[in-house]
């Protein structure tokens, strides 16, 4: 387990940029219907006790509606702690030298990918939708030279500061690569 | 015709209750494997744990008075 805001497998001088993670409105999102759905066995009980309140008052009918009731929270508590985990699990990193991309795709499948600054060709960002675009948050799309061709990064915010920061560090890498070409002619030259 | 006690129920609510701790351990697994250490997976683990447990004492306290003992046909 790594603290929070640190890198996997940090290297020497690199720094941690960015540390992302979804929109909490998405989690939000699938609580607010968990909640909705916690309201139905409320909703029974009212509705048994007006009609059919010999359910309520027999401790036969009684004693097993409670056991229903119990594990049906019991889950709904579950399935809210289990959005959570997998809102937390997926992680994106950017630092000064690499892009991490760890995504939890369900129990017992988890994809980590990670590329060099350097193999960055392309950056884009899509924002889509009413919600994206009120909460400011949207996919943003790294394409790379490596053998996993493109980075998703999902439902994140700020997708276009994302992209601006990580065409500065591209940016940074081919400024950094021209300076060390001229190095090497300038020294070839002196011969 | 055969007499059921509602102790059978608490035997299925038993099977379920387990099902349910299984899979609690399982993303409790996850989280702390894979997750990263924070004040926030902190505090949502102690809410999932605390809620549990307030739910089951409330199961407790309502089933308390239920004799268990009583049968039913069908």
């Amino acid at each position: 387990m790594y603290i929070e805001g640190t890198i996997p497998n940090r290297q020497e001088d690199e720094k941690l940029l960015l540390f992302l993670r979804r929109h909490w409105i998405i989690l939000l999102g699938k609580w607010i219907l968990y909640i909705l759905l916690g309201l139905i066995p409320i909703a029974i009980y009212y509705f048994l006790l007006y009609a059919f309140p010999f359910l309520i008052t027999n401790e036969i009918y009684y004693s097993f509606l409670l056991l229903l009731t119990s594990i049906y929270y019991l889950f709904m508590i579950l399935f809210f702690f289990n959005a959570f985990i997998d809102y937390h699990l997926d992680v994106w990193i950017v630092t000064s030298k690499r892009i991490i991309d760890i995504e939890q795709k369900g129990l017992f499948n988890r994809v980590i990918s990670e590329q060099t600054i350097d193999k960055v060709q392309d950056v884009t960002a899509v924002q889509k939708g009413f919600f994206e675009t009120f909460f400011n948050y949207g996919t943003v799309i790294v394409q790379t030279a490596g053998k996993l061709e493109r980075f998703s990064f999902h439902q994140v915010p700020l997708p276009f500061d994302i992209v601006k920061t990580i065409n500065g560090l591209v940016q940074r890498e081919e400024d950094n690569l021209e300076h060390e070409i001229h190095e090497i002619l300038h020294h070839e030259n002196n011969k | 015709m055969l007499e059921v006690s509602i102790t059978t129920y608490l035997v299925i609510y038993g099977i379920s209750l387990a099902l349910f701790f299984l899979y609690a351990l399982i993303n409790l697994y996850h989280l702390f494997r894979f997750g990263f250490l924070s004040f926030t997976s902190f505090l949502a683990t102690f809410l999932f744990l605390g809620a549990t447990v307030l739910l089951l004492f409330i199961t407790y306290k309502l089933g308390l008075p239920i004799d268990w003992t009583q049968t039913f046909t069908i």
